[in-house]
This record gives C-alpha cells, structure tokens and sequence, in this order.
C-alpha cells in the first residue's frame, strides 16, 4: 500500500475528456427566467414581517392634519406612502413591538386598517436559468439540454430536491470541503460560495483555483449559488465551498495530498467532505485520514467509481466513508457505476450540468457543462448531507449516514429488493431525508 | 405567496358534563337547603386548544376528551371542592418534532392517558338576586405511551410517543338568581395551558428523543353559560366561552368552546 498512489478523479479525467464536453446552450439561447412562484415557508427561524415597521391606511375622510396627528400621537415617523393604496409605511418608536403598535393604531378610529408589513418570499423553485436542465434535482420528464437529440428522463427520477428545500435550503455555517482539482474563484455560481481561497496541496500555496474543471463541476452540484438568476442551482443553496486543491490539472493527485486535505478540511471547521476520486488501491493513510476526519465529526461521501468493478477507495472504507454509486434520467443505475457491499447509497450520475472553469471554456460556450461520473452523483449527496447537518446539527456522521440510507428510494426493488451492491439503498431522496414524516395510526 | 400563518378557525369545543350525587347541588345552581358533605361526580368532556411550540414560533391545536369519577365536597355553605380521575384522550396533531434523526409529524389522533384533576367554587357575595363568586379548575393529562410504526422507510422504524398537559381556569363568577330554576352564569378568568411531548425515535440503530415544550396561546378566557332544573332529580347545562390569542403571524384569533352538562341525582 503506498501512500503515494496515484487516485483518480471519478467523473472528470476519463468522463469529462470523452463525454462531458461543453454541450451547455451556447450563449443567447438560454432558457428563460423562471419567475418565484409563491412561497409556503413558514421556518421557525424566518421572521414573519419586517421589524419595527407598521402599513397604516386612513379612511378617505381623513385629513392630512389628522393624519398626521395620529402617527404623531403614537409616535411613529413616516417612512413613505404607497400613494396608489393610500398606505403608509411608517417606523414605529424602538422598543415597541410590531403587535402592539398594529393594535394601537387600529383602535384609531381614523384608521381603516392597519398590519405588520410582511414579509414574502420566493418560493423554493429557483430561478436559475439552467435549472430546467438539471433533472437530477427536479425531474419532469424535461429533456436534458438544448441540442438537438438531448435525451428525455422519467418523471420523478430525481432527489426530490425542491420539495426538500421547503424544509431547508442549507446555512453557510455548514462548509463541504471539495478535496478536488480545485474550484474557480471567479465563476459566477462558484465566487461567493467559496469560504476563501482555499488550500492548494499541489501547489503548496493558498489558491486553489481548478486548472482541470473537475472540482468546480463538484463543487457547483454540491453547493453553486442558487436563485441568483443565472447558471444553474446546488442542492445546498446556502452552504459554503471550501476548495481543497490535491488534484493536478490532469485530474491526478497522490494520496499524501489527498490524505493532507482530508485532514485539513477536518482542523478548519467542514462539516461534509466530497472526494469525488479513488483508486482500486488501498492505503492505510488514506483510510486514517478519513478515520481521524470522521471521528472529528465530518461526514465524507466518496465516489465509488466509474469502471463497473469492485468499490474503489477511499468509498470502501467503512464506516467512515459513505460510498455513491450513480444512477441516471431514469432511475437506473448508470453502467460504469462501481459495484460492491460498501455502497450505501445512489444519487443521479448521468449528463449531470455543472459549472466549468471560465478559463477553461471554449468561446461560444456557457460555462457550464454536462458530466457522467459517480463523482457527480457524490456532489448530489455532499450537498444533501450539509442540508442534514444544517437542520440537525447534533447529528454524527454515522447518524447522517443512516438518515440518508433509509431515506433513499429502492429504485431497483424489482429485481433486487432491499440493499443491494449496486445502487445500495436505492437513489437518495431529500425530501424523505428531511421534510417531516407523517406519523399515522 | 406571503409567509403567513393559516388563519385557524377558533376551536370549537363541545363537552357533555354527567355528575350524579346523592343531594344534587349543580355548580352554578340553586343552593340546595339541605345538600349532602359527600357527592359522587361522573363527568364527561372535550375541549381543543391552539397551542404553541418551538419557542412558540408554531403552533397546532391540542383536543382532549375525558371521562372522569370524582367525589364533592362540601367544606362550609357556599364553597365546595370536587376532586376527580378518569381517562383522558388526547390527540397532538399537527406537532412536528424537527431534533429526531428523521423529523416527524404527528398525525395519529387520540392517544389514551390518565387524568387528575380538581375544581373549586365559593360564593364570595350576593347582591340581591346575583351572586359573586370564585371557581378555579386544576386538571393533568399524563399520556400512556404509545407505540407507532413509522413508514416509508427502507428499515422498520417506530417511535414511542406520551404527553402530558396540564390546565388551570381561575376567576370570577357571576350568577342571576332571580329566575326559578333557571340560572344564567358569566365567568372572566385565566386560562393557561402547558404541556409536554415526548417522542423516542428507533430505526435499527439510528435512535434520537426529543421533547417538545407546548403551551395554550391566550390567558384569558370568558365563559357564559346557564344551568337549568328540570326537575328535582336532573338537569343540565350549557357553557360557551371565547379564549382570544395573538396569533403568530399577527393578528388576533379565537379559542371558542361550548360544554352541556346533565347532572342526575341520585
């Protein structure tokens, strides 16, 4: 076992050469903008309306002396006049609250009505413009691209993404270290959901930008920015990126440096760990990296490998890696997926759009492109894991494991019922995994 | 659309109270000249309160239903003291505990318990034909454990669900006497109601507890009522009531609740 054996990004050398080319809409044909439909948030933590502010309408009669009387009277200063309404939006005095002024305006008899200014919010479909094309997220039978013979999916074949956000959408404290190729600094998805910098182990420097686009595909599944209006959506919207650069720009990396990333990402506050890599070798360092990192806390997801042989590592290495096997558009396993006791789970593997590096994208092109690889389905369970971590804080990663195991849909029960080698538990689903179950008799 | 809250309808509560005891003597009705220490009381009843929870940003409503024995005690004219158990049913739909491993919803109805309780009423003054009074009711619902299949799972889960809650209405009473057998009644008092629910979580290995805190919205409830001899062995009564509460996303809402009461003699 060497520690020096060279492990391979899953889904970027071989998949991103041959068959994730840029086949992203070029530009000016891109999708529209998906307007916000309504919202049905009611999150605990969300504040229902805006603080210390009050909407006042008089009745016509009114006078504008009177008027003005009553919000002197109450103390409040005017902010502005919704003047089609005929509504005020006035400031109430600090240290009332919203409740108290609304009832003391409304026993003003001058007053026709008075209420808290509420908040609204967009609902959970975001309004990234190549969301449509991610069925992995939210699969409607859509076809998978703009070019001309793109491929349709099966309805519902997807995480369940959308209806799992209503419950969360992520907190930035949860950071996914990506221990990759790196992550663009600058790509529109990526530039403010990177934490910094990053680590770059190849390198040894503080930059770890992607020289091979591989970890910016990871890292924008995982976590890209999210109804900004522009690329597409990560399953985390809120989490944070952090890079860890210990792949080389040939997609290769030896495990001292990915072992030293691992164990760099568990010292500097990440919750989840993607390695979307491997090799059929084991390592002994690999395995204490991940060993030390999960006893410190930190839920890994590993690729288990794109060659349809036995689960490379680091996926193998149970309990402290939860290893993803990929399906595809319609809920079957994806045929490169890697086989094997150890996988517990799968997550969509097939034409999978993420970001691509600017600088390493054709002129013409969006930087976006489509990927196969366990890698990505990986990326999908990264993000699902920080949205666990995000609503459950107090969770281990073993515990994480399990809730994203029994949570996964057996999508081929017809012919192996229950865990299986191939797909594990069966596809992930988010909104299982986390929306409330619904206790009954 | 805007993040409010559904604007829950005011609860409707409608109770059917029997007691039966060897010197009739209602709670709000005629003095009886020659009333009995000792009076057995079978009582039958259900009330719904909104609830809130989680630091009181949520809230569901809380339904119980009761059956209790008792027995009353005269301590000096005018004021009586009944103490009672029985069996309660109490159902915590809507509740969501988000700290298990899988977050769950309860939605499985009426779940048997225990329930304790006692009442008191004093007539403090009368006034030509009114009276000014106290009445004060303490009750405790301790929830038997149940357990629940949870589905949907690719392993064989269960949890275990109790609760318990506890009630106390404390205030004034004003009662007309003026009519023969017939005496409307208003009350203005506290109403409080606090609560707690336990959920044990199981999925193979995969384990986790949480409590959840609850307690009613609103403080204050008025109730009006009448009772009404019919003659010298039975009667009954009707009690409506109104209990207002701030609701989360602002705004006022309702608690409303209605009792009947039969009362035999024996």
């Amino acid at each position: 076992m060497s520690s020096h054996a060279k492990l391979k990004t899953w889904g970027g050398g071989m998949v991103l050469a041959a068959a994730a080319v840029l086949a992203a809409p070029p530009s000016g044909t891109a999708p529209c903008l998906e307007l916000p439909t309504t919202s049905a948030s009611d999150g605990a933590a969300e504040p229902a309306y805006v603080e210390g502010q009050v909407l006042v309408r008089f009745k016509p009669q009114t006078g504008a002396l009177v008027r003005a009387a009553a919000l002197a009277a109450l103390e409040s200063r005017f902010l502005r006049r919704l003047a089609r309404l005929d509504v005020y939006v006035v400031a109430i005095p600090p240290g009332e609250t919203v409740e108290a002024m609304v009832e003391a305006y409304r026993r003003n008899p001058d007053v026709e009505f008075a209420e808290p200014n509420f908040l609204l919010r967009v609902s959970a479909t975001p309004n990234d413009t190549l969301f449509q094309y991610q069925y992995a997220l939210s699969n409607t039978g859509q076809t998978i691209g703009s070019l001309p013979g793109s491929p349709k999916g099966q309805a519902r074949a997807d995480i369940r993404a959308m209806a799992g956000w209503e419950e969360s959408k992520g907190r930035p404290e949860v950071v996914i270290a990506v221990v990759d190729t790196g992550v663009d600094l600058t790509h529109p998805d990526l530039k403010n959901k990177v934490l910094n910098s990053g680590r770059d182990f190849v390198n040894n420097d503080f930059d770890a930008s992607d020289d091979h686009g591989h970890g910016s595909m990871v890292a924008g599944i995982a976590a890209a920015e999210t109804n900004n209006g522009e690329g597409i959506a990560g399953v985390a919207w809120l989490s944070k990126v952090l890079p860890l650069k210990a792949m080389d720009s040939t997609g290769t990396g030896s495990t001292d440096k990915v072992a030293e990333a691992i164990r760099y990402a568990a010292d500097n506050g990440a919750q989840v760990v993607n390695l979307s890599l491997g090799t059929d070798q084991p390592s002994q360092t690999l395995r204490d990296a991940c060993k030390y990192a999960s006893e410190k806390g930190v839920f890994i997801a590993a690729a288990a490998g794109n060659k349809g042989t036995a689960v490379h590592y680091p996926a193998a290495y149970d309990p402290y890696v939860f290893a993803v096997a990929a399906t595809d558009y319609n809920d079957a396993r994806a045929d490169f997926s890697n086989i094997g006791s150890e996988v517990d789970a799968a997550a969509p593997g097939v034409r999978i759009l993420a970001p691509y590096p600017l600088a390493l994208t054709p002129a013409g092109y969006l930087p976006y492109a489509y990927g196969d690889g366990t890698s990505f389905a990986t990326a999908h369970v990264s993000g699902m894991a920080a949205l666990v971590r995000s609503l459950k804080p107090g969770l281990s990663p073993g515990q994480v494991m399990n809730i994203l195991r029994y949570s996964a849909d057996d999508v081929n029960a017809a012919t192996y019922k229950d865990r299986d080698e191939f797909v594990g538990y069966g596809r992930v689903n988010l909104e299982k995994a986390i929306v409330p179950l619904l206790l009954k008799k | 659309m805007i993040a409010l809250r559904r604007n829950r309808a005011p609860a409707a509560a409608l109770a059917l109270f029997l007691s039966f005891a060897s010197g009739l003597r209602p709670g709000f009705g005629q003095e009886p000249e020659s009333a009995k220490p000792w009076k057995p009381v079978l009582g039958l009843e259900y009330h719904s309160r909104t609830i809130a929870w989680d630091e009181k940003a949520r809230s569901s409503t809380l339904g119980s239903a009761f059956l209790t024995a008792g027995v009353e005690r005269r301590l000096v004219r005018g004021w009586s003291v009944t103490v009672f158990v029985g069996a309660s049913l109490s159902n915590w739909n809507g509740l969501v505990f988000r700290t298990l491993p899988f977050s769950v919803e309860y939605q499985a109805g009426f779940g048997p318990g225990f329930l304790a309780g006692a009442t008191t009423e004093a007539t403090l003054a009368r006034l030509g034909s009114w009276d000014i009074g106290f009445a004060a009711r303490f009750l405790a619902s301790l929830g038997a454990s149940r357990s629940l299949d949870l589905a949907g799972l690719n392993e064989t889960g269960t949890v275990e669900v109790r609760g318990t809650w506890l009630r106390l209405e404390a205030g004034p009473v004003l009662i007309y006497r003026g009519l023969p057998a017939f005496s409307p009644y208003v009350k203005l008092g506290v109403d409080r109601l606090w609560g707690r629910c336990l959920m044990d979580e199981k999925i193979r290995d995969l384990s986790g507890s949480e409590e959840k805190s609850v307690s009613g919205k609103g403080w204050v409830s008025a109730r009006g009522g009448f009772h009404w001899e019919l003659g010298p062995s039975w009667g009954w009564s009707f009690e409506a009531s109104v209990l207002p509460f701030k609701k989360t996303s602002g705004g006022l809402g309702l608690d409303l609740g209605a009792a009947l009461r039969a009362m035999v003699s024996l």
